[in-house]
């Protein structure tokens, strides 16, 4: 009996022989097209822990997951012996509106979260690209975040504590419940965007906040990337509550309209300011946008159109639907904000064919783009990764290759070059896993 | 501390003179807490961040202990030198390296004053927003250190949600950077989790933080409540209304007389508690907004609503929160401030836990606090002459500190645990968690030299000829959890 099958038998007279996949029933749970040898679906906190405990002792690695939406975030692995699925642990613990915080365990459905807070006119201000499937849990671990970042933050701004099984099995948490605290280290933001590697989380606690009393999208038509840094600059001095600020080319407003039904204007370039405020506070935030627009010298005029109600919605849900296009290598770059528009030009000087997708989040500096897998070659997607990544070193950005044929991933640096501080993150990633079970090889630097 | 140590620290800081006499080291000996004192051997004012790591350098050479200090404004003994050593006073390190208004953030180093940040920005119509109290004197390396609050925190956070990039003098020695100008870094948050790390974790010698457009308009409400049970139920009111606003913070009636005798702001003396509630943005909603609150006060009982008529009045009424410690020096040589954390929804119930203990030890304790995130501000009123009211003191905050666990609550909102408050952390945590919690400071601090003996009780570990302030040695008391703060505080 080799120490797998000791494994198997172990695991299930944690989890149940339903709960313990394996062979075909595993298939769905494959890590960048490789299979793992079992998949493990613990009903509750202890089984987490000892899940986590019998894989150290019989020296098998484990690659937590949650809804699997994000699953292609990291490098390929060499071999997958357990997949730990939280998707059982779907409970809201604790929420109490007054206090505006609420627990819930990490498998819980992002979606299903948001629709209990709702029903308390409350949102927890994460908004990913999802699916019905992402869980919180995935979320938190791979840092995923959306437009609204640009008022509300990341996750680091909202998950207030944690609990986890760290790789020997032993529980912890850190942080809190309460919306302000300094009480011992903050390991929380040790484990947002970790990926798994340090340890599995159980359960989370956020910080939620009220939900805006009514929404309205302005979008903003530029003719060429000239006009792309006066716009924005523009947008962010003005005086108003926007929560969210995106700007798209050409091809990603033509996918836009052509996938999903969302009806988007053709142009070079759009941006996509969501103000937040009843139809009286929205209405004097329009005409201020519309009298700086008027005030700024442009190659063309930029055109405006606004969305409201549920068309505003379909667009905002098409958007977020068109980041996880299946067949594309998706890049996430980090710029300083006024490098954007200097990034778009850059990009466009490509002229890359079939043309990219991209999408900024413009206030932030964060800018997704999608390189369509089409029929090219495992080969020239590899030399438009290095066209991109020229870009992105010559402006002082990062890069993260997010989602990619697995040929393709497996040649490229996921993640980038390591900086100065990665002794550190080598050192953390020691204390905490010592034998390296925990999602081994897919973090940056081979974490 | 060994001539010859001290000859190579001048060497480094040259030509800042070293300081080492004994009535010198009485500035040093403690921090804005002021019931535990220990003296360091010697205060060094480096000037760039080479110096930094070259006396963190010579300090692990020699194995002496060291401590990084802003401007000693703490309130739980961070800046303490609990085992002696060297203090590395960065307060020299005060310059802005960079603004960068079209990217909103800032390059500074350590020692720059909070407020001096934002002055510095104000004409381009940016600030800084975390406000500690202390802001006219305590340093941005400090409010790293400590993750420090301040009244604004309730809608912009505290400041780890402003502060992007670090660089760090790690405690071997060696420089790092964490984050940076642009944000999601790939790898782990090492920003996010030196942040609060109390000086445990390394020294940083600069800093990249965000900075903020002022908002269009600031709207200053003060609303006076015959109880404090009313304000609480309003505050409640207000945030489930939905409304966020800037700032949501409440004086009992013992601070309000404190700071009307101090400030002359027309206060009434005979309230029971009073709100100072701020809005700010844009100017669309913002009268509605106002309408509301004022409303939800009237809801609740409220004896008047006032708003400030301009910036002046504004101003004043700021100037009474913000020196509300201060003031409260008028009723008492001494007064202990306490920073627990509840629920906000639990601020009736915790308050009528102040209550009882104030009657129960026999002691004033006057409450000035961020109602809108439910941080409390206990100060508790004592002589600090007369020993058996100082046990007393010591023994209500213990129990104020119980209340706030008792009610889901934490130790520490702001003012961070340090010395002061590390005994009670297994009231919150674990053994297992203080043990990861170990573990990471191990891989920072693996010598244990940088900020000894703070944040966390250490595991039956006595470090040999460490004293406290009476000179005797320090042997860890940390076992007997109950009895160990009033322990600490006797020594002292």
């Amino acid at each position: 009996m080799s120490a797998l099958d000791r494994l198997a038998t172990s695991l299930q007279s944690v989890v149940g022989e339903e709960h313990l996949l394996t062979d075909a029933a595993a298939a769905p749970y494959a890590v960048d097209d490789v299979l793992p040898s079992l998949v493990a679906l613990p009903g509750d906190e202890t089984q987490v822990a000892d899940v986590l405990r019998l894989a150290d002792e019989h020296a098998a690695t484990v690659f937590p997951r949650g809804g699997g939406s994000h699953v292609q975030l990291g490098a390929t692995p060499e071999r997958v012996d357990v997949v730990l699925s939280v998707e059982r642990l779907r409970r809201q613990l604790a929420y109490e509106p007054g206090d505006m915080t609420t627990t819930v365990q990490a498998g819980m459905p992002l979606s299903d979260l948001q629709g209990v807070l709702g029903a308390q006119g409350q949102f927890v201000a994460l908004d990913p690209p999802a699916t019905a499937a992402t869980t919180i849990g995935g979320v938190i671990a791979t840092n995923a975040s959306g437009p609204r970042r640009l008022l509300y933050g990341t996750a680091r701004d909202v998950v207030l504590g944690v609990s986890v099984v760290t790789a020997d099995g032993a529980r912890s948490k850190a942080g809190g419940r309460v919306v302000k605290n300094v009480t011992g280290y903050d390991l929380t933001k040790l484990y947002i965007g970790s990926l798994g590697t340090l340890g599995v989380v159980l359960e989370l606690t956020f910080k939620v906040h009220p939900l805006p009393p009514g929404e309205e999208t302005i979008g903003i038509a530029c003719a060429g990337h000239a006009d792309l840094l006066p716009v924005l600059n523009a947008l962010l001095r003005l005086p108003l509550r926007l929560n969210s600020l995106e700007l798209l080319n050409a091809a990603a407003l033509a996918a836009l309209q052509a996938g999903n039904g969302a009806t988007v204007p053709p142009a070079p370039y759009l941006f996509l300011a969501r103000l937040e405020g009843d139809a009286a506070v929205t209405a004097g935030q329009k005409q201020r946008i519309a009298e700086a627009l008027r005030g700024l010298s442009l190659s063309a005029p930029a055109t405006t159109q606004d969305w409201q109600s549920e068309d505003q919605q379909r667009l905002w849900s098409c958007l977020a639907t068109q980041a996880l296009l299946p067949d594309s290598v998706a890049a996430k770059i980090g710029l300083r904000i006024t490098d954007v528009a200097a990034f778009c030009a850059a990009i466009e000087a490509l002229l890359a064919d079939p043309p990219w997708l991209l999408h900024a989040h413009a206030g932030n500096g964060i800018v997704s783009v999608q390189i369509p897998v089409g029929k090219g070659s495992e080969e020239t997607l590899l030399a438009q990764i290095q066209a991109l990544d020229g870009c992105v070193e010559r402006l002082n950005g990062h890069r993260v290759i997010e989602r990619a044929p697995v040929a393709v991933k497996r040649r490229c640096e996921v993640w980038g070059p390591v900086g100065d501080n990665f002794v550190v993150m080598q050192a953390l990633k020691a204390s905490y896993d010592p034998r390296h079970r925990l999602n081994p090889g897919r973090f940056i630097g081979g974490l | 501390m060994e001539p010859s140590v001290l000859q190579e620290l001048a060497a480094i800081v040259a030509p800042q003179p070293l300081l080492t006499q004994p009535e010198a080291m009485l500035v040093y000996e403690c921090d804005g807490h002021t019931l535990d004192k220990a003296p360091p051997d010697v205060v060094v004012f480096p000037t760039s961040t080479e110096q930094v790591a070259a006396v963190v350098k010579l300090a692990n050479r020699h194995d002496v202990p060291f401590v990084a200090r802003g401007a000693g404004t703490g309130l739980s003994g961070g800046a303490l030198a609990l085992e002696g050593g060297i203090v590395i006073e960065m307060c020299r390190m005060n310059k802005i390296l960079e603004i960068d208004y079209g990217n909103q953030r800032a390059v500074v180093q350590p020692g720059l004053v909070n407020l001096h940040l934002s002055l510095a920005v104000s004409d381009a119509g940016f600030y800084y927003a975390p406000d500690p109290s202390s802001q006219g004197s305590c340093t941005i390396g400090g409010n790293v250190a400590e993750n420090s609050g301040g009244p604004h925190t309730l809608k912009y956070g505290v400041t780890t949600n402003h502060v992007l990039g670090l660089e760090v003098v790690l405690p071997n020695g060696d420089l790092v950077h964490f984050g940076g100008a642009v944000l999601d870094t790939p790898g782990y948050d090492l920003t996010g989790l030196f942040v609060g790390s109390e000086g445990t974790f390394g020294i940083v010698t600069s800093v990249t933080v965000r900075i903020m457009r002022k908002p269009q308009v600031v709207k200053t409400l003060l609303a006076f409540f015959d109880t404090v049970e009313a304000a609480s139920n309003a505050v409640s009111g207000i945030i489930g209304a939905g409304i966020i606003p800037a700032a949501l913070e409440m004086m009992d009636n013992l601070t309000i007389q404190a700071v009307e005798a101090a400030i002359q702001a027309s206060l009434p003396l005979d309230a029971g508690a009073l709100l100072l509630i701020e809005l700010d943005g844009i100017e669309d909603g913002m009268e509605a907004d106002a309408q509301r609150i004022a409303d939800i006060c009237q809801q609740n009982d409220c004896q008047n609503v006032r708003v400030a008529q301009d910036d002046a009045e504004r101003a004043l009424l700021w100037k009474g929160r913000k020196e509300a410690f201060g003031a409260i020096g008028r009723l008492t040589p001494n007064y202990y401030t306490h920073d627990g954390v509840i629920p906000r929804t639990r601020l009736p119930e915790a308050l009528t836990r102040l209550q009882i203990i104030s009657h129960r030890y026999g002691l004033r304790i006057a409450n000035v606090f961020h109602a809108g995130d439910g941080n409390l501000h206990p100060l508790v009123l004592y002589d600090e002459r007369d020993g058996e009211e100082v046990e007393r003191v010591l023994k209500a905050g213990h129990d104020i500190l119980q209340a706030c666990v008792d009610l889901g609550g934490v130790l520490s909102g702001e003012h961070g645990i340090g010395l002061e408050k590390k005994n009670c952390m297994p009231w919150l945590f674990s053994e297992g968690d203080l043990d990861v919690m170990r573990r990471v400071r191990q891989v920072f601090n693996p010598q244990e030299l940088c900020n000894p003996n703070k944040v966390i009780p250490l595991r039956g570990r006595c470090r040999c000829g460490a004293v406290t302030g009476d000179g005797t040695p320090d042997h860890e008391t940390h076992e007997a959890v109950a009895t160990a703060m009033q322990d600490a505080h006797v020594r002292a």
